[in-house]
């Protein structure tokens, strides 16, 4: 009953948000994954928050690695355009679903990607919470 | 681009008691399984097998979360499929080394490239940057 009232509330919260040309069922679902994780490890979580995921992106970690100090070190400042790997210089595609739309579209790609790379970039996992602001980010870019 | 088959073989002959012949590797199978394709192309060009010998391919899928210093970790079941692949397509390389630059083989190979034409390619791993058929297996321009 619990988990009904949450999807409820996930689904009004994701229904607030105007939907986009390139929204993705897959990528919905990942969301409302989210959002049920992160209402249950925090009561008090109010919905994702683009800008908290720019912050996400951007901010700067002085205890990485050198060469991936923060998301963008690989991916760019302008994620609607291509990246390039810090170390072996291979191109990474867009993240912004505007520029990419397969983004966050596969589950177990996106779980593989955050586990490698928030441990790189912040030395920990990130919370469900921060996935989301992150893809809510990227989703609007 | 750079090989010179006589050479090559008579200075393989000369230094190795079983010489690894770089035209051997010159022409390699293009990578033949989907798992080993997407997941070892992730981050830089996937390598094929035939680049390494089996013992050392194992010792690189043993440690997948610590990968020359990058997580690369997989699930287990995806771990085994392309490890599988790799060992039973490797080649034979000298054992004890994990990078493939640093095979004989490839340092003879390279040895008229400059650190200034490595560096602009930002990395060994990117063989595509000059090798532009690399990823077909194609070696010889």
């Amino acid at each position: 009953m619990k988990t009904t009232t949450l999807l409820a509330a996930t689904a009004a919260l994701l229904a607030a948000t105007p939907l986009p040309a390139w929204a993705d069922p897959a990528r919905d679902a990942l969301l409302a994954d989210y959002a049920v994780q992160a209402k249950a490890a925090d009561p008090a979580f109010g919905g994702f928050s683009a800008a908290r995921g720019q912050s996400l992106y951007a901010t700067k970690h002085a205890d990485a690695a050198p060469e991936t100090p923060a998301c963008q070190a690989c991916h760019g400042e302008d994620p609607r355009q291509p990246g390039q790997n810090a170390k072996t210089g291979k191109v990474i595609e867009p993240m912004a679903v505007s520029a990419n739309a397969k983004r966050f579209t596969v589950k177990d790609d996106v779980e593989k990607w955050f586990g490698r790379n928030c441990k790189a970039v912040l030395s920990r996992d990130c919370t469900p919470a921060e996935k989301g602001d992150y893809i809510t980010f990227l989703s609007a870019r | 681009m750079l090989y010179r088959p006589l050479f090559g073989a008579l200075l393989g002959v000369t230094l190795f008691a079983a010489p690894l012949l770089a035209n051997e590797l010159a022409s390699v199978p293009p990578i033949a399984n989907a798992a080993a394709k997407k997941e070892c192309s992730a981050c830089h060009m996937a390598f094929q097998p035939q680049f390494l010998s089996a013992t050392a391919w194992t010792a690189i899928f043993k440690d997948l979360s610590n990968h020359f210093g990058d997580n690369a970790s997989l699930p287990d079941a995806t771990r085994k499929e392309i490890e599988d692949y790799y060992v039973a397509n490797a080649g034979r390389g000298q054992t004890g080394l994990l990078r493939i630059s640093q095979q004989s083989w490839y340092l003879i190979q390279h040895r008229e490239v400059g650190q200034a034409k490595f560096a602009a390619v930002k990395s060994k791993a990117n063989c595509n940057a000059c090798h532009k058929t690399a990823d077909q297996g194609q070696y010889e321009n």
